[in-house]
């Protein structure tokens, strides 16, 4: 019985161990902190501040914004060399740039969590390596979000001035206000119309067509009939969505021209092509859309002037310098 | 060692082998069928790289649906015969005992997972990946800790708790293991009393998709995490500990 007893007590002294190894050895090899994966995808997009300097929006430069990436658990924010962990400021998965205090950042789900978001939408951890979206897409995110970082920062936006304290307290009531928001605005005054949805959808052709044109005056005559379509839907909308879609074009259609170049330069002119170029008529609800008639416009623009970006104050529409360059050289 | 033999030669008297065998066809012939709805930049679905871990994350499911179904009677079932007489009188704890039919459990259970999971070995050969082929005897033992756990997990929990509870809180801890990252995104969405809920389930559940997708991980050449196979061990430890406690009164 003695015997017996010590047998048990040294299968139980090695059950403990055992047990003891594994969890020290488990706690051990945690991640601490962000992940080599998401540092290696800020330094990668700091890096491409060559490449979008070479694009023409003076003085923007990425490094000039904290960039938060958001685990699901806590933000750690990029800023002048040094991470730091931080409780999240916007507790959802978002690539946005964002009022934090008296400045904006540049807020997105690390590439880890983002691949957590795309089983959720149908497919399988792990899949976002296989999928559309990566390493590369989210330098590119960081660009665009960047972009819209350095807008609201510097430029009253077609004459809006707000501040990031106005700013914040606007997104905070966003989502309690009684009047529709702009996504709304466009959906009810655009997507549910037929007829209006006719017309954009020609118009997103022709301007795609413009963009395509080899011959600049072949570009101008889209153009010139684009404007024609445009007047004919814009004359069927309240003051408050022509606005937002004009906004909308603005801040958003420079910001996918930023991403869709940065991605170009980290993934080749194919994948570009073949999301950015290939579908600028591709018709999407709410303000989709708008994302794609911007960069449309900002690469005629690059054609019919190219110093358009510089000095650019966001103060006039993507339309009123459109116009402005095809007057100009008629 | 008997009562092990005993409970496993009694499996192989069954006919869950068979279901499992239907199963793993399917599973074969979901991986070959050549219709491919779905394409991801230009990559159709078909392809290896991107069936692979898919297939890999529903033969976990099915995997541990099959450990739950395996392992949830066996011991109540025991205990039922009124015959765990005959093993106190030869002197066997009853540790030893509830610990060799649970282990009849995991090698049953495991014996099913592997079924399914030659599934992506032969779809692995027919399409030619000799590497990946190559690597799916270590991936397995990676891909099988999780199920192992759940099987120990359901055996432990079938001492004390009547059957319907102890299925539903094996089959619950299962879902929720696999569905860790899923459940982890999901809990930054939403907000409120659910997001509370939703952590408090990440909290009490290990991550046994963690330890799992290892496997792919290896299988498709990627760096394998350390600390997701220990948390898979400390979980498999966790449960045998559990069935260690737990005793039945009957004994």
């Amino acid at each position: 019985m003695k015997k017996g007893t010590g047998k048990i007590s040294i299968q139980k002294v090695i059950a403990v161990v055992m047990g003891a190894a594994l969890l020290a050895g488990w706690i051990f090899t945690a991640d601490r902190g962000i992940g080599s994966q998401e540092k290696k995808i800020y330094r990668e997009a700091a890096e491409q501040q060559g490449l979008v300097d070479k694009m023409g929006f003076s003085g923007f430069r990425l490094e000039d914004y904290p960039v938060a990436m958001y685990d699901g658990k806590a933000d750690y924010v990029f800023y002048q060399g040094k991470i730091e962990k931080r409780s999240p400021v916007l507790e959802t998965f978002a690539g946005t740039a964002y009022p934090v205090g008296d400045h904006y950042e540049v807020i997105v789900p690390t590439l880890e969590r983002f691949d957590g978001l795309l089983s959720l939408a149908g497919g399988v951890e792990g899949m976002v390596s296989g999928s559309g979206y990566g390493r590369e897409e989210q330098i590119a995110t960081i660009w665009h979000e960047g972009l819209h970082a350095w807008q609201m920062s510097h430029f009253q936006i077609l004459g809006e001035n707000l501040t990031p304290a106005e700013m914040e307290k606007e997104l905070e009531q966003s989502g309690n206000e009684n009047g529709d928001s702009e996504e709304t605005l466009l959906v009810k005054e655009l997507d549910q119309n037929a007829e209006q949805k006719k017309r954009m959808k020609k118009e997103m052709q022709l301007l795609k067509t413009a963009a395509e044109k080899k011959d600049i005056d072949g570009m101008k005559a889209a153009i010139l009939e684009y404007r024609e379509q445009q007047e004919k839907r814009q004359e069927n909308m309240s003051a408050e969505a022509l606005m937002a879609e004009k906004r909308c074009e603005l801040t958003e259609g420079t910001a996918y021209y930023v991403e869709g170049n940065v991605l170009k330069a980290l993934r080749g002119e194919n994948v570009y092509r073949e999301r950015y170029l290939d579908t600028l008529d591709v018709f999407e609800g709410g303000r989709g859309k708008f994302y794609r008639t911007g960069m449309a416009k900002c690469l005629i623009l690059d054609r019919l002037e190219p110093d358009w970006k510089t000095g650019l104050d966001f103060t006039e529409s993507l339309d009123e310098l459109l116009y402005k360059a095809v007057e100009s050289t008629l | 060692m008997g009562i092990m033999k005993n409970a496993l030669l009694e499996r192989m008297r069954r006919k869950d082998i068979y279901v499992v065998l239907v199963i793993g066809i399917l599973i074969v012939m979901m991986c070959m069928s050549g219709a491919a709805t779905l394409s991801i930049d230009g990559v159709p679905v078909t392809e290896f790289s991107m069936m692979m871990p898919m297939v890999l994350n529903v033969i976990s499911v099915i995997g541990g649906g099959i450990a739950i179904a395996l392992s949830l009677r066996t011991i109540p079932n025991e205990y039922e015969r009124k015959t765990s007489h005959l093993v106190w009188i030869r002197g066997i704890s009853q540790w030893k005992y509830h610990g060799q039919l649970a282990l009849a459990n995991i090698i049953s259970s495991l014996g099913s997972l592997f079924i399914l999971y030659a599934g992506v070995m032969v779809f692995a050969g027919i399409k030619g990946e000799y590497a990946v082929l190559a690597k799916c005897i270590p991936a397995f033992l990676l891909f099988s800790v999780s199920t192992a756990a759940v099987s120990l997990f359901t055996s432990a929990v079938s001492l004390v708790l009547p059957g319907m509870a102890a299925g539903v809180l094996a089959a619950a801890l299962m879902l929720a293991g696999t569905m860790h990252p899923i459940l982890e995104t999901f809990s930054g969405i939403v907000s409120g009393v659910a997001r509370q809920a939703l952590r408090g389930i990440l909290f009490l559940t290990p991550n046994l998709y963690a330890a799992e997708s290892q496997a792919g991980r290896f299988l498709s050449g990627k760096s394998i995490q350390i600390h997701s196979i220990l948390g898979g061990l400390l979980v498999l430890y966790i449960c045998g500990m559990l069935l260690y406690l737990f005793r039945r009164k009957e004994a």
